[in-house]
């Protein structure tokens, strides 16, 4: 029989429908905090598997229905009605679903709807392999003997089914526009069912993708390479023999950071208002009227422009790399200076184009090198009668700074060492089956300043790279990943001092590691620093912003960050990296309420 | 800072004294002007060399050498930078904080004294336990380049407050590597301490 039997189709999508309703409203919404917590693929494939052996039930009952009522010779006369069983119940769960987007003024994810349809109509069928082939048999099921009564049937059938859609429609309604919780759960459980765990579905506290609070606004570094043989357009790292290094990052906002390190020559001058005007070779660009005298540069220090698109990088970096090379020449530079600089003014007047002018720097930074390690607390044993309490504390390093002249902002990187994994302050659940309790974990904090130098920024960065992958990845709730010994994933976590339980936990991280003079018993700090660590990348994972990305480099060591500043193969912000390497970064990921979620932007 | 003005005032006049003298150090003094972004921003000093000061002469290596009063204790310093060599010397007269202190690191670095010395002056600038904080450009025999920077730090330690003078010299070695001597002493007993006088011998070459 190919025609469809309109009463089982109905109950079949009835059923369907209620069920997919029970299993969405009244399961999975209230362990949808439990789910948070469980691998996002886990949580899909649940979802995905429970609403499919829901449908699965649908079509046996349909089924069953037709073989109660007309008989079934074979299954596939039942065929179209479960078919048509499932396509009713994607039309009205589609339906009721549009209904209520549109209720809330959400927008309507037709194109995720649509792609449900073929489970809809596709997964009911497998219902006809649970249901033999039969004669009629009226009383094979009370229940679905009962279903088939003709009885006062269709006014019942009806009248139920429309009480059923106004009670949903209310219900999603009320849910949707309520702004609680239960919204938000559901609006993300809904996402979840109808888009079979496809859909792009907004966690619980993110209202939308845009305002995810913590996604990062910020650009991110996509790669960085050394090339000293060739020169490639838009990223290259061109290092000097002795004269200097000139390096182009890419940025994920299409902008470009060049910046020149110990080019000889190279200098600057801040001006009234924190205006800044560069000077090579003693002639100033940027701001008219500034003279400045030429900087004896030898590295490691330099000045960033921060300019839009690969081909104003390339003009600068261009520029840069020609100055540095003449630098390096000596006076035979100075000589082939002096006739490049002719020789532009002469094409400039016969042809009339305009000489390339630099822009302003926007940055200007510099790294401690080997004063970084001596200091007032160098004396680190606490056995010594003459050594302090504070000694004991593996107090953070500082290894550069960075000062922005637009904004007037200073950013001051320390390092920051945990020993051994009982250190580490994080619950022993936390850290990844085979860390090592031998290795340290090398924290990277930045400290941003505002101008008038009240910390506005702390970020934490650590790599998941060698020994200490596993303490690195306890550390910020990141998961176990395959690394080489020239890979690695690189994790970041940062907070804004907005508020004043965020500020109290930074400045508490900043006192505890020695930034900022304590005002507690410095005996306890010992104790406190790891603690406070923990406590800062908590905050960091509720109110603040955790990213991480996988890079690999070309070279072979593993990666360390050292007290001179260097920092092998990792950007770090493009502050302080020193390599000469290529680093590409990938898999940009950041964390949102316990999920890793695609960073596309980066 | 009165103190630190007047060690800066002492370290003047000595050089004065000692020029006038004609006994002014003999090496390749550096005297090359600096300038630029990263040019200290204090007035130049000349900080002298002590020659013939008493005590051990200790070789150090990769051509330097310091005199250390007798007494006095070192302590090599595990440096995290590769090659690098740290050295604290407790000072005879050292309380039980451990100042006066002499500390030394030297090595291979690709940042210059200029470049070092601003950095540090700008993370010193936000680090509120340090004051009157001055960065000078210097001369120093034997180095291509050399800074100076003075300044007052405190530290909260379980026997109280302890504050200290410090002076800080940078100097980029003709073979390129770099080098970081740093004197403490007890605020206001820098100025002829044992551990200044240990700076003060450092030999280059």
């Amino acid at each position: 029989m190919t025609r469809v039997c309109w009463r089982p189709a109905v109950w079949g999508a009835l059923f369907a429908v209620v069920s997919y309703y029970v299993f969405t409203i009244g399961i999975v919404i209230p362990l949808t905090g439990m789910f948070s917590t469980l691998d996002p693929g886990v949580v899909q494939v649940v979802i995905v598997a429970a609403l499919v052996g829901l449908l699965v039930s649908a079509g046996a009952l349909v089924v069953s229905l037709v073989r109660g009522r007309v008989g079934l010779e074979r299954r596939r006369d039942a065929l179209a009605t479960v078919l048509a069983a499932g396509a009713c119940g994607w039309v009205v769960v589609t339906t009721l679903t549009v209904l209520a987007y549109l209720g809330v003024g959400d927008p309507v994810q037709y194109a995720t709807m649509a792609w449900t349809f073929p489970l809809w109509v596709g997964a009911p069928v497998v219902g006809l392999l649970l249901v033999a082939p039969g004669p009629p048999v009226v009383r094979a099921n009370r229940f679905v003997a009962r279903l088939d009564r003709e009885r006062g049937a269709v006014t019942a059938e009806y009248s139920g089914a429309i009480v059923i859609a106004v009670l949903l429609v209310a219900a999603l309604l009320l849910a949707f526009g309520s702004g609680g919780a239960v919204s938000e759960r559901l609006k993300y459980v809904i996402c979840q069912a109808i888009s079979f765990g496809q859909g792009d579905c907004q966690a619980p506290g993110a209202t939308a993708a845009q305002v995810d609070p913590h996604k990062p606004t910020v650009a991110c570094v996509r790669s960085t390479s050394a090339d000293t043989n060739a020169v490639e357009v838009g990223v290259g790292v061109f290092a000097a023999k002795g004269g200097g290094t000139v390096r182009v990052e890419e940025m994920s906002d299409g902008t470009f950071r060049v910046s020149a390190e110990g080019v000889a020559g190279v200098g600057v001058t801040v001006g009234e208002g924190g205006s800044a005007t560069v000077t090579i070779n003693d002639k100033t660009y940027g701001v008219a009227g500034e003279v400045s005298a030429t900087a004896l540069v030898t590295g490691t220090g330099g000045l960033t422009w921060v300019v839009d698109g690969s081909t104003n990088a390339t003009r600068l970096k261009d520029f840069l790399t020609e100055k540095r090379d003449l630098s390096t020449l000596g006076p035979v530079g100075t000589v082939a200076g002096v006739a490049e600089e002719s020789g532009r003014a002469m094409w400039e007047f016969i042809s009339g184009d305009k000489r390339y002018q630099p822009p302003a720097p926007t940055e200007i930074y510099g790294e401690a090198g080997v004063r970084a390690e001596a200091g007032m607390n160098a004396l680190a044993e606490p056995s010594s009668p003459s050594a302090s309490a504070s000694a004991s504390v593996e107090a953070a390093t500082a290894i550069g700074s960075r000062f922005n002249f637009k904004t007037g902002a200073k950013t001051v990187y320390y390092t920051y060492q945990v020993a051994g994994e009982a250190d580490l302050g994080v619950d022993a659940g936390s850290v990844t089956a085979g860390a090592s309790a031998s290795g340290s974990v090398e924290v990277l904090l930045a400290v941003t300043l505002d101008p008038d130098g009240n910390p506005v920024e702390v970020t934490a960065t650590g790599q998941a790279a060698g020994d200490v992958k596993a303490q690195v990845e306890g550390l910020f709730r990141g998961e176990p990943v395959g690394l080489t010994a020239n890979g690695g994933r690189l994790y970041s976590a940062s907070v804004e001092l907005t508020g004043p339980e965020t500020a109290s936990i930074a400045t508490d991280l900043l006192r505890a590691t020695g930034i900022v003079p304590a005002d507690r018993n410095v005996a306890q700090q010992a104790g406190h620093a790891s603690d406070a660590l923990d406590t800062f990348l908590q905050a960091a994972r509720e109110r603040g912003v955790v990213t991480r990305q996988d890079l690999a480099t070309d070279k072979v060591t593993p990666f360390a960050i050292q007290a001179s500043g260097e920092v092998d193969g990792l950007g770090l912000s493009a502050g302080f990296e020193n390599s000469t390497t290529r680093s590409d970064y990938s898999n940009a990921q950041y964390l949102s309420n316990g999920l890793w979620k695609d960073w596309n932007e980066c | 800072m009165l103190r630190l003005t007047t060690l800066r005032g002492v370290i003047v006049a000595v050089a004065a004294l000692a020029l006038v003298a004609g006994c002014t150090a003999s090496g390749k003094g550096t005297a090359k002007p600096v300038g630029g972004v990263f040019a200290p921003t204090g007035a130049p000093v000349t900080l002298t060399q002590i020659q013939g000061a008493k005590g051990d002469k200790l070789p150090l290596g990769d051509g330097l050498s310091i005199v250390m009063p007798a007494g006095s204790v070192s302590k090599p310093m595990k440096s995290k930078v590769e090659g690098n060599q740290f050295i604290l010397y407790l000072m005879p007269d050292a309380d039980t904080e451990g100042f006066p202190q002499f500390q030394l690191i030297w090595g291979k670095s690709s940042v210059g004294a200029l470049e070092a010395s601003w950095t540090d002056e700008s993370i010193m600038g936000v680090n509120k336990s340090v004051s009157h904080y001055v960065r000078s450009s210097a001369t120093w025999p034997g180095a291509r380049v050399a800074v100076v920077a003075t300044w007052t730090q405190e530290d909260a330690r379980d026997s109280g407050l302890v504050v200290v003078d410090a002076l800080g010299l940078w100097v980029d070695m003709p073979d390129g590597s770099k080098g970081f001597a740093l004197a403490m002493a007890p605020k206001g007993q820098l100025d002829g301490s044992t551990a200044l006088d240990a700076l003060r011998s450092l030999t280059i070459g």
